[in-house]
């Protein structure tokens, strides 16, 4: 865990930072005396957000959200300003990070039983308005981070709005938050696309359970009201078919695969996480189709189940589309109408999810991987809350 | 001076590159790049500025400046380019906006 990167005080109130002072390990001794020292000028509000923050890391049993305003800086996680409870602040950004988190929370929680990024009720922190002409937005291993987009530029060359403005981007970025204590899908290459997918699907599904859509009735749109009026394009990218999401003269054509064939291997994107991923996420939307009705329900619960149980940091394609055939398999049944699904979403992109399953390495990390995954959670659910 | 300024990844995994020969740029232009790159101390940088762990949907930049026989590049995430780079990263990622010469 990056506790390196966000220091104690970001976290932490200094009530505990003196009991760590007191009892932590040498390391975490040293780190809490030095948060301690920090200067009185910034005390007052490290306070407050410490406070803020504490509370929302605490294990609880609903939504804890803070929002934090970077200013146009750079420095996490900024000014808090919005808190769990408060009332809309009447900030664009603010209020969608509010909404967006909530209602991602809502889809994990409500649907899949999850309490929160880690299951633990860990505390939702988003920061907006960060750096200046900023047309990004991104999970830095302990919250989100989102730009503005070109605020900075004269009008006619914006191509971005704010990253908050579409709420599957809210999603896509907590559902990093997920992979990372799940299935931990290494960042790069199939496994990355992986990851990148798993982002995009539980993404869409919390815009279509806002919007109350069934699979049929959605537009499958990643990012729609993202791009600003001057960009040819519905959104940043497309499950429903991959590669037509946009087509503009500045910013190219989008450029995803929808089958194994044209899986482009390239030296930029961390081997092109970002563009192979058109691949997973068209499996299972045509998978969604095929069973009907609200995909974030049994279509989502395999793709869940998957990435929570079944998935190792290294998985390929081919993995992923075994894991959830098994999966499927064991949620509706073997031969099930949704194990067909699946079989046919796979193939779809030609990949036969049911061909028997090989493990990168050592075969044994295909029985080896569950029961880490089951043990970890099994150890996780019998620690006391934190003090 | 030449540059050539690649960024890669983010949300949207959107690649953008250019090649950029000061000497043809409008004279204010030129300046205004030869200011940034003393101002970031460009040629003082290590050649790779990583932040620890490889955040999803960052940017990845690469940036090569060739000048007066010494030529450097810089690979960094978005978050670990120090503040003095950053106009200079902003500057340039403009530039490859309005080339497109992918």
């Amino acid at each position: 865990m990056p506790s390196h990167i966000h220091p104690l005080y970001c976290i932490i109130p200094p009530h505990m930072l003196m009991e760590i002072a007191e009892r932590g390990t040498p390391e975490q001794r040293d780190r809490a005396r030095e948060n301690l020292n920090v200067s009185n000028a910034f005390r007052a509000q490290r306070m407050k957000q410490a406070l803020a923050a504490a509370r929302a890391a605490m294990p609880s049993d609903g939504k804890q959200r803070v929002i934090y305003d970077a200013k146009t800086g750079t420095n996490l996680p900024g000014h808090l300003v919005r808190i769990e409870g408060d009332g809309p602040t009447h900030d664009l950004a603010v209020d969608e990070a509010y909404d967006g988190s909530g209602a991602t929370y809502d889809l994990y929680h409500d649907i899949y039983g999850r309490n929160s990024i880690d299951d633990e009720g860990l505390g939702l922190i988003s920061t907006v308005h960060y750096d200046l002409g900023y047309d990004n937005a991104f999970w830095d291993g302990s919250q989100m981070v989102y730009g503005d987009g070109d605020e900075d530029l004269p009008e006619p060359e914006r191509l971005f709005n704010r990253f908050t403005a579409a709420i599957d981007i809210i999603g896509h970025e907590l559902t990093h938050g997920v992979t990372e204590h799940e299935a931990q899908l290494v960042y790069a290459n199939q496994s990355g696309a992986l990851n990148e997918s798993m982002s995009d699907v539980f993404g869409v599904l919390v815009k279509q359970r806002a919007l109350n859509q069934t699979a049929a009735a959605a537009d499958w749109i990643i990012g729609a009201g993202l791009f600003s009026p001057y960009v040819n394009g519905q959104g940043i990218r497309s499950m429903k078919a991959p590669g037509t999401a946009y087509d503009d003269p500045i910013l190219g054509k989008d450029p995803q695969p929808d089958h194994m064939n044209d899986y482009k291997e390239v030296p930029y994107d961390n081997g092109g996480v970002h563009i192979n991923s058109g691949i997973p996420n068209y499996a299972f939307y045509v998978t969604a189709c095929e069973i009907g009705g609200f995909a974030w329900e049994k279509a989502g619960r395999i793709w869940y189940v998957t990435l929570r149980d079944k998935l190792h940091p290294q998985s390929t394609f081919q993995n992923a589309a075994n894991l959830t055939y098994q999966a499927a398999g064991e949620l509706y049944g073997s031969g099930s109408l949704e194990q067909q699904a699946v079989v046919t979403g796979w193939a779809a992109v030609g990949i036969n999810a049911a061909a028997p399953s090989v493990e990168p390495g050592d075969g044994c990390a295909a029985l080896l991987n569950p029961l880490l995954n089951a043990v970890n959670r099994l150890f996780r659910q019998s620690q006391p809350p934190a003090q | 001076m030449n540059v050539e300024f690649e960024r890669s990844g983010g949300l949207m995994g959107l690649r953008l590159h250019v090649i950029i020969d000061t000497g043809t740029l409008p004279e204010h232009e030129a300046l205004a790049l030869h200011d940034m790159v003393e101002t970031a101390r460009f040629f003082d940088l290590p050649e790779t500025l990583d932040t620890p762990a490889a955040y999803p949907d960052q940017f990845t930049y690469r940036l090569t400046i060739d000048t007066e026989g010494y030529t450097h590049t810089v690979s960094m995430t978005d978050t670990a380019a120090p503040p003095e780079l950053q106009p200079l990263l902003r500057q340039l990622t403009r530039m490859a906006r309005s080339a497109r010469d992918t």
